[in-house]
């Protein structure tokens, strides 16, 4: 048993680290701005590293389990709210797995390039995880494929060119008691018939609601042998990005409460409590180093993949917590867009630790609720084990 | 980063875990609980022909050379079983103390007696108004003529009924609390002005109060420069923590496994309770409390192989905390989750828990670590 990376693996780091320092979003930056995104990715294409959960003959980088880890945790790491695109860490899979040739030909490597933005559009109104519940439908009326219905939380759909879209289909061919099966289908986002409603997020980010009445879609519009979504759905939850290495992301929470921290006096309360969640990250830490050694030597799972999700989100909530409580009076100040429109920001330095950081206070406060459905996700694991 | 055992840790473990399950049953554990000695010479007699004893300790006396993963591997199989037999007291602490704080010529002269299973040993360091302060001492030992006079009093020794040597921490200078002018004895514990008062625990094992009037030590038998003795036990004490820890992290396997197991066969309401949404979550819950525990277990192991020093201290904290939490945790729920019966001794479910309870408070509880972590 050793602890350690090894050389070649330390060394990996070591360049991973520059290359994030180097390229990625500067203390003042924020990664909501599109400049800051397309510096990042034409980077990334440039070394290769665009898409590390892919196969080698598809582009990936061919790292090994522990190089990606490393990678994705550097990421979480210092790149505060950074995410690995939709398109890579959940579509390219999905694609390579269930695509036809022609789709693979038509849409891997604009993906990997960053050549063609994409969204996902999985949650509906009032249905949660419940796959049965879903009702945006994709029917053939003879002459094509058109969509209907509705698909709430999207992320990045104001930048989007198509989305990868769960649906119910409703064909001629369909056999199941019900008439419906499930499938991913391809939407060009700029088809009449779509439209995008902003929806404001507790921190002020920008989520979507996606409206679809009677769109038309290209004729090879479905991913994969139709009545697979669940499967596909399933395959899309267990991309490692988001879920391995979000120890970073706890890790830099930590480093910026115990920033916190210094400018507080008489704090022996906080004080227990950062340590204690402190040790919960050295365990998520250890959870995390398991997880990638088995994937590395081939072993069995030592735990499903479900525990770090639910053990990551929360310690995300729990640091957002404590962030929270840490800021004192600077929990209040909510710079909207008029009133910090060119200004600088809110407090001292001291207190606000860095430039842009009421925002990153706002983000802290929406974690501290809501990382993930890690109830749901309780539910989930339960299913695995089998209990 | 490897977490993978070598081909000898494979086998150590296969070996302790066959015997566990084929030759150590709980009604054997339970009737050595109630025996007077409190737990089996003959299990103790096989530990030492199976080279156990010898794990810790270098080959030159007679060991196996092995380290924190060799502990780990054999004590979280310990605790799968429950076993009462005193390996953390003779090998883990008195044993450990010797090995870390001893001369050439000591090491020769003990260790050989604990590797082959003639000798008992205990460590007395606890006392009534310290705590978890190891150098909270008011025992004390004055040099006189070519050795020193031993007066005092240590709590809650374990293994003292049984312990043909005593390790005994007294301080020869400073004040009731001072780092510096603690100094570590071998004592006979058969000698004159040493008296016993032994009890058992409530976990199963035996324990002594025990009383040092005038007990005289020769200056042969102090461990290691006189006054520098706090590092011994330190190094000793955490070595314990890696053992009890680990044999927690075996007694939550058990829990959770047997609470899975209960839950899918009692019925209510016309189904298994298992069916319950509240018991899963609990049930998700306390297998995600033992994974973690172990998570940490591995890495404390490794940085305490890599060299004893702050960084292991700091793991070893780390492990203590969280498996304080979670012992606590998996052992309460066990319990809860099997309803009145896991209130009764007949269920080893009760047994684990009393063992996890205990584990918390041995060497320092939550509380404790947390702080020791913070200022580490």
């Amino acid at each position: 048993m050793k602890p350690n990376l090894s050389a070649t693996d330390q060394a990996f780091e070591r360049q991973v680290v520059r290359f994030v320092q180097r390229y990625g979003p500067k203390v003042d930056e924020s990664w909501r701005t599109r400049a800051v995104q397309q510096r990042w990715q034409a980077r990334l294409t440039e070394y290769g590293w665009s898409v590390p959960s892919w196969p080698k003959q598809y582009g990936g980088p061919d790292w090994t389990p522990t190089q990606k880890y490393l990678w994705y945790r550097t990421c979480a790491r210092a790149m505060s709210g950074y995410a690995e695109p939709d398109a890579i860490a959940r579509v390219g899979p999905l694609l390579i797995q269930w695509g036809s040739q022609a789709q693979q030909d038509e849409y891997l490597a604009e993906i990997r390039t960053f050549a063609q933005q994409w969204c996902v559009g999985y949650v509906e109104p009032m249905v949660g995880t419940d796959l049965r519940l879903f009702s945006t439908t994709v029917a053939h009326d003879g002459e094509g494929w058109h969509l209907n219905g509705c698909k709430v939380a999207v992320f990045d759909a104001q930048y989007a060119d198509k989305m990868c879209c769960l649906v119910c289909l409703k064909d001629r061919m369909s056999r199941d008691e019900s008439g419906q099966r499930f499938a991913f289908v391809i939407v060009d986002m700029h088809s009449p018939g779509l439209t995008l409603h902003r929806q404001q997020t507790l921190d002020g980010e920008s989520v979507f609601r996606v409206e679809f009445e009677q769109v038309h879609l290209a004729p090879n519009c479905i991913i994969g042998p139709v009545g697979h979504g669940g499967q596909h759905a399933a395959l899309m939850d267990t991309h490692l990005f988001g879920v391995l290495g979000r120890s970073g992301v706890v890790g830099a929470q930590l480093e910026l409460l115990q920033q916190q921290m210094r400018g507080l006096a008489e704090e022996d309360e906080l004080q227990r409590r950062v340590s204690e969640a402190e040790i919960e990250l050295v365990g998520l830490e250890a959870l995390e180093i398991r997880f990638t050694d088995a994937l590395q030597h081939n072993l069995p799972m030592p735990f499903p993949l479900t525990l770090l999700r639910i053990r990551a989100s929360q310690l995300e909530e729990k640091m957002g917590t404590l962030l929270v409580e840490s800021f004192g009076y600077y929990a209040l100040p909510y710079p909207d867009e008029i009133t910090s429109h060119n200004e600088s920001e809110i407090g001292p330095e001291r207190v606000s630790g860095a430039k842009a950081a009421s925002r990153s206070r706002l983000a802290q406060l929406t974690k501290s609720a809501y990382m993930d459905t890690s109830l749901d996700l309780q539910d989930q694991l339960a299913r695995v084990l089998k209990l | 980063m490897d977490f993978s055992f070598t081909e000898e840790q494979t086998l150590l473990e296969d070996s302790v875990a066959r015997y566990m399950q084929n030759d150590y049953s709980f009604d054997d554990r339970q009737k050595a609980v109630k025996s007077e000695l409190g737990f089996s010479q003959d299990n103790w007699n096989t530990f030492a022909e199976l080279g156990w004893l010898g794990v810790p300790f270098d080959e030159a006396n007679g060991g196996f050379g092995g380290g924190a993963v060799e502990c780990m591997v054999m004590l979280e199989n310990f605790g799968k079983a429950l076993v009462v037999e005193p390996y953390l007291a003779t090998v883990v602490l008195a044993g450990g103390a010797i090995n870390h704080g001893g001369s050439t010529e000591q090491k020769a002269k003990y260790l050989p007696g604990i590797i082959d299973g003639s000798k008992q040993a205990a460590l007395a360091y606890v006392e009534p108004q310290g705590r978890f302060n190891l150098a909270d001492l008011v025992t004390t030992a004055k040099a006189e003529g070519d050795g020193y006079v031993l007066n005092g009093y240590k709590a809650v020794v374990l293994n003292g009924p049984s312990a043909d040597l005593l390790v005994v921490s007294a301080r020869t200078s400073g004040e009731q609390r001072d780092q510096k002018g603690v100094s570590l004895f071998v004592v006979d514990a058969s000698q004159t002005g040493v008296t016993r008062r032994d009890y058992p625990t409530v976990d199963g094992l035996r324990a002594s109060e025990i009383t040092f009037e005038n007990v005289k030590v020769s200056a042969d038998d102090v461990l290691g420069t006189p006054g520098e003795g706090l590092a011994t036990i330190e190094q000793a004490i955490d070595e314990g923590i890696m053992a009890v820890g680990a044999e927690a992290v075996g007694c939550m396997e058990v829990l959770y496994k047997d609470t899975v197991e209960y839950c899918k066969v009692r019925q209510q309401f016309g189904q298994p309770i298992g069916k319950f949404q509240v018991l899963q979550h609990r049930m998700v819950d306390m297998f995600m409390e033992h994974e973690q525990s172990k998570s940490l277990m591995y890495m404390a192991a490794m940085r305490m192989d890599e060299g004893y020093g702050p960084q292991a201290q700091k793991a070893v904290s780390a492990f203590k905390v969280q498996v304080g939490k979670s012992g606590k945790f998996v052992g309460q729920n066990a319990v809860q989750l099997h309803g009145g019966m896991g209130m009764t001794d007949e269920l080893n479910i009760g047994h684990y828990f009393k063992r996890l309870t205990i584990v918390d408070t041995l060497f320092g509880n939550v509380d404790f670590h947390l702080k020791r972590f913070g200022q580490l």
